[in-house]
């Protein structure tokens, strides 16, 4: 599994105009999570152009279904990513899942309202809000979604009404 | 494991096991920071996981 370069990917994907949101785990550190996470996770658009913008800006990372048999045939490209939905993806710089819809919001469209754009790394990215990463995290329902909401709503209150002093951590 | 239902989200958080003052701490740094850090992170994780793999196929040959 190649090492996840979390800015290079967002650079790949600005580089072409990808349009994208960032959601997931990337998206809780944004936040302010302390969580670590490998795979980068995106909700993109499924227009005609941004299918094209996709795989000129996905090619070059030698993307490969992740998990799937070496030898299974697997071609990005504009048809294969409209005939799909979500692909998980092994490319050069790490995990990258493409999300065609992200629960419960819907499509690019629906959770575009949810997200804004945050510079990083010099680059303007929308990433998901708190409030619909927390809904998106209940939705999806597993235990390792589920075991991320208390620390995503802690984060929401502490924006919400900063504490004046960080809060003792608790020992064992 | 089941994440507590009572309580504040902070309170919530807090019996959940979380430490509170690493959000507090990412909430004082930049966007870009707090993903160069988790980025950092990420990076250590994995250069253990890498030795700890190394380890075991020595110790089995």
């Amino acid at each position: 599994m190649s090492r996840t370069r979390f800015q290079d990917l967002l650079a790949a994907l600005s580089r072409e105009r990808v349009e994208f949101i960032l959601v997931g785990g990337w998206a809780a550190v944004v936040h302010g999570s302390a969580h670590i996470t490998q795979d980068v996770d995106v909700c993109y658009s499924r227009s005609p152009e941004n299918l094209e913008r996709l795989c000129r800006a996905v090619l070059p990372l030698k993307p490969a279904l992740r998990g799937a048999p070496r030898d299974l045939p697997f071609r990005l490209d504009p048809p294969t990513l409209k005939a799909g939905l979500n692909f998980t993806l092994e490319t050069e710089l790490g995990a990258l899942d493409l999300l065609g819809e992200l629960s419960p919001l819907g499509g690019y469209d629906q959770v575009l309202p949810h997200s804004s754009a945050v510079p990083l790394f010099g680059l303007s990215v929308r990433v998901l809000s708190l409030s619909a990463l927390i809904r998106a995290k209940r939705a999806a329902g597993r235990p390792k979604d589920l075991l991320m909401v208390p620390e995503l709503e802690a984060l929401e209150a502490m924006q919400q009404s900063p504490p004046v002093a960080p809060p003792p951590p608790r020992r064992a | 494991m089941t994440p507590p239902t009572t309580g504040s989200p902070l309170e919530r958080a807090r019996a959940f096991g979380i430490d509170l003052s690493l959000l507090f701490e990412n909430l004082r740094r930049s966007p870009t920071e707090r993903v160069r850090r988790a980025q950092d992170s990420l990076d250590s994780v994995l250069a253990v996981r890498a030795e700890a793999q190394a380890w075991r196929e020595r110790q089995s040959t």
